[in-house]
């Protein structure tokens, strides 16, 4: 009996601790769950700036929530409005998530998975430190206001944010990943692409893109038909070439059967309002699963344009149905998003057109040596 | 003189109008000048409508073309048929007017007949097909105006988009992949490998190669390579994912090449960095080779996977030569 008592005790016991050791609110993602739930064994969690001198440092902790009160970030509050301006808003956020989960390690044995397996160098006056949490709680305990913020952003080698003063210099290097500074994995990021598209998002009004005509090059085959050539991505056929028609001085981008493709190169960047065109999408996520759903078209591309670039190249077509690509491209993040469309021909120029897409997201590109080796 | 010549060789050329005029059906080639024998004259306009009518049925249908020995040659059909290959051709004019010249060998010339194709970039599209016929009227070739090597860098542009579409899909796969191990999820990669995987494992001794398990003369004979079936190794990293704390995979260097016979089948090349805590942390990094089916898009499956260490216990460097001593597409042979 006694021993019976003991035990139910213990399993209580256990419970309530354990559930104080969760008791953080719901994140964005594992990898700010995981921060979170250090975090809350020091803190408490209720408001966006918290002080925690024993983590932090000299500085606070900042929180940042998504609309549906989901933490989307947790950090060191490293930078101000302009620094984030400059150096782009997820670099800094990775860096101070970053410090911060470093930092909620108990030794540099604890800091070493995170450190070795995410590609951070952390130097200091030069030298690469491999103890990674002494670095950075001797880091958070002398950098303060005085020190001169300065950073360097090269394509081929990476970020290095450095706090200097005197003969002290602090730096952080890394290559820029979508895996690494959003801390979301594949699967993750696929997710959070779908809610995007399938929540309640404004988006931008599309309307024709109309251009001087001087600016527009016209076409050996039609004196109506005019070309702006764009830009191109990794192969001449995936470009951002669009077509217009004259009217007046001005070119505007061409819808209109008598020019298919055309059409829908225009569409597939954006170009021109369809109205009441839907996309049937087929979203190719992670763990092969396919999340079908239905949404206008013109948002399907502005919310995945909002951040990258877009480009177009056409498939080869049969005799009804049109097909192109379209890729996204984040070169600052090195990695697209990528568009299988294809429509029927009479369908795409009826009324309320159904397009089907084939979505493919979250693919990295900064790890590929070539992709077309013989 | 050389004006001359040159303006009575343009007069000569065949021109071809297509007229705005629409037939009932199909194409309709009338020849508007260059020959005076009635007969052949209409053999030969039957022919060249019956073979625009038959390009026109295969782009639509994408059935074979059926043309009877009266209509072409069997040289010209191959021909034309190869030409089919790349992309299927249109003939959007339904009236078409044409010149006939004389060549030699008593043969016929059409030149100018404005036919689509199909596959190529938009402003590729419009193009002209020259046609020869026999004495006899019979079609001896066909050929795109613009030249078969030209014709066909313009299908590789246009074939440029699904190949590389395709690849893009590979490099998602391959990230698919490998958030399945950072995931431990086992599920997934029991689904994508085949069942009858071949698996190759690489690890360094110390001591001489056991020929016994030697798949392959490479120059390090310090690596000892040990083949598997799906469910040995799949069982082998259940165990190690169920002791794992952390498992971070990264891939670098992806090279895709595709099977020269098989299409479908693609060898991916890679650099893979493992890092994983157990009781110690654990790193290691090799060369990663996946043959991979992609006959269904949508569940594309593992036929091969091989890894090579590229340093021993120590980290020194085992000098592997990606292009020498690495597996490849062509280490294996594909049984279908």
């Amino acid at each position: 009996m006694k021993r019976s008592i003991i035990i139910a005790f213990y399993v209580i016991f256990s419970h309530v601790l354990c559930s104080a050791e969760t008791c953080a609110p719901l994140c964005a993602s594992h990898n700010l769950q995981d921060i979170a739930e250090q975090l809350s064994k020091y803190v408490s969690l209720g408001k966006d700036i918290l002080i925690c001198p024993q983590i932090a440092g000299n500085f606070d902790i900042k929180i940042l929530k998504d609309t549906d009160g989901k933490i989307k970030h947790i950090g060191i509050n490293m930078f101000n409005d302009k620094m984030i301006k400059d150096l782009g808003e997820p670099v800094c956020l990775f860096i101070e998530r970053y410090l911060l989960e470093i930092s909620l390690k108990s030794s540099d044995y604890d800091a070493a998975f995170i450190n070795n397996s995410s590609g951070v160098e952390l130097l200091y006056n030069g030298a690469k430190i491999s103890k990674a949490y002494s670095f950075i709680r001797n880091f958070l305990l002398h950098v303060n206001a005085t020190y001169i913020f300065s950073y360097s952003n090269n394509k081929k080698s990476g970020i290095t944010a450095i706090w200097s003063k005197g003969n002290q210099r602090y730096a952080v290097h890394f290559m820029p990943t979508r895996e690494l500074l959003f801390g979301t994995d594949k699967k993750e990021a696929d997710d959070i692409i779908k809610g995007k598209l399938t929540s309640v998002t404004t988006y931008d009004v599309i309307r024709d893109s109309q251009i001087p005509i001087k600016d527009l090059q016209p076409l050996k085959n039609d004196d109506n038909l005019y070309i702006k050539s764009g830009a191109v991505f990794t192969i001449n056929s995936f470009n951002q070439d669009a077509y217009y028609k004259r009217i007046g001085d001005f070119g505007i981008a061409v819808f209109d059967s008598k020019y298919q493709l055309e059409s829908l190169r225009n569409l597939s960047l954006g170009l021109v309002n369809i109205k009441n065109a839907v996309a049937r999408i087929h979203h190719n996520q992670y763990g092969s699963k396919i999340s079908e759903y239905e949404i206008p078209f013109a948002k399907l591309i502005c919310v995945l344009m909002r951040e990258g670039n877009i480009y177009c190249g056409v498939e080869k077509v049969d005799a009804n149905i049109l097909k192109s690509v379209v890729i996204i491209d984040h070169p600052r993040y090195n990695y697209i998003h990528m568009l299988r469309i294809s429509v029927n021909r009479e369908i795409l120029f009826g009324l309320n057109p159904k397009i089907d897409v084939q979505l493919y997201t979250n693919i990295p590109q900064q790890n590929i040596k070539t992709l077309f080796n013989k | 003189m050389e004006r001359i010549k040159m303006a009575s060789i343009a007069f000569m050329l065949v021109f071809v109008l297509p007229c705005a005029m629409k037939a009932e059906d199909g194409v309709e080639f009338t020849i508007s000048e260059g020959i005076d024998n009635a007969q052949l004259k209409t053999t030969i306009e039957t022919n060249v409508t019956m073979m625009l009518d038959e390009l026109n049925n295969n782009a639509k249908t994408a059935k074979k073309i059926k043309l009877s020995q009266n209509i072409i040659t069997k040289d010209a059909k191959d021909r034309l048929n190869e030409i089919l290959e790349s992309s299927r051709i249109e003939c959007r004019s339904k009236i078409i007017l044409g010149r006939i010249i004389k060549i030699e060998g008593g043969k016929y010339q059409i030149r100018g007949i404005p036919i689509s194709i199909v596959a190529a970039d938009n402003d590729e599209q419009s193009q002209e097909i020259v046609v020869d016929l026999n004495a006899k009227g019979l079609i001896s070739c066909v050929s795109i105006a613009i030249g078969l090597d030209r014709y066909k860098t313009l299908m590789k542009e246009s074939k440029g988009v699904t190949d590389m579409t395709r690849r893009q899909i590979i490099i998602d796969f391959l990230e698919n992949f490998r958030t399945a191990y950072n995931r431990k999820d086992m599920e997934y990669l029991q689904n994508v490998y085949s069942d009858q995987a071949l698996i190759i494992t690489g690890r360094v001794v110390k001591i001489a190669v056991n020929k016994d398990f030697a798949m392959k003369s490479l120059s390090s004979t310090k690596i000892e390579y040990v083949k598997q079936k799906k469910q040995e190794y799949l069982s082998k990293l259940s165990y190690v994912f169920k002791k794992a704390k952390y498992i971070n995979v990264k891939f670098s260097d992806i090279e895709i090449v595709q099977h020269p016979k098989y299409p479908d089948i693609y060898g991916v090349t890679l650099l893979q960095d493992w890092h994983s805590r157990i009781t110690r942390d654990y790193q290691d990094e090799g060369y990663l080779f996946l043959m991979i089916d992609f006959k269904d898009e949508n569940n594309p499956l593992i036929q091969v996977r091989t890894w090579q260490p590229t340093k021993d216990d120590d980290g020194k460097s085992l000098n592997l030569n990606r292009d020498k001593d690495v597996f490849y597409l062509g280490s294996f042979k594909v049984v279908r």
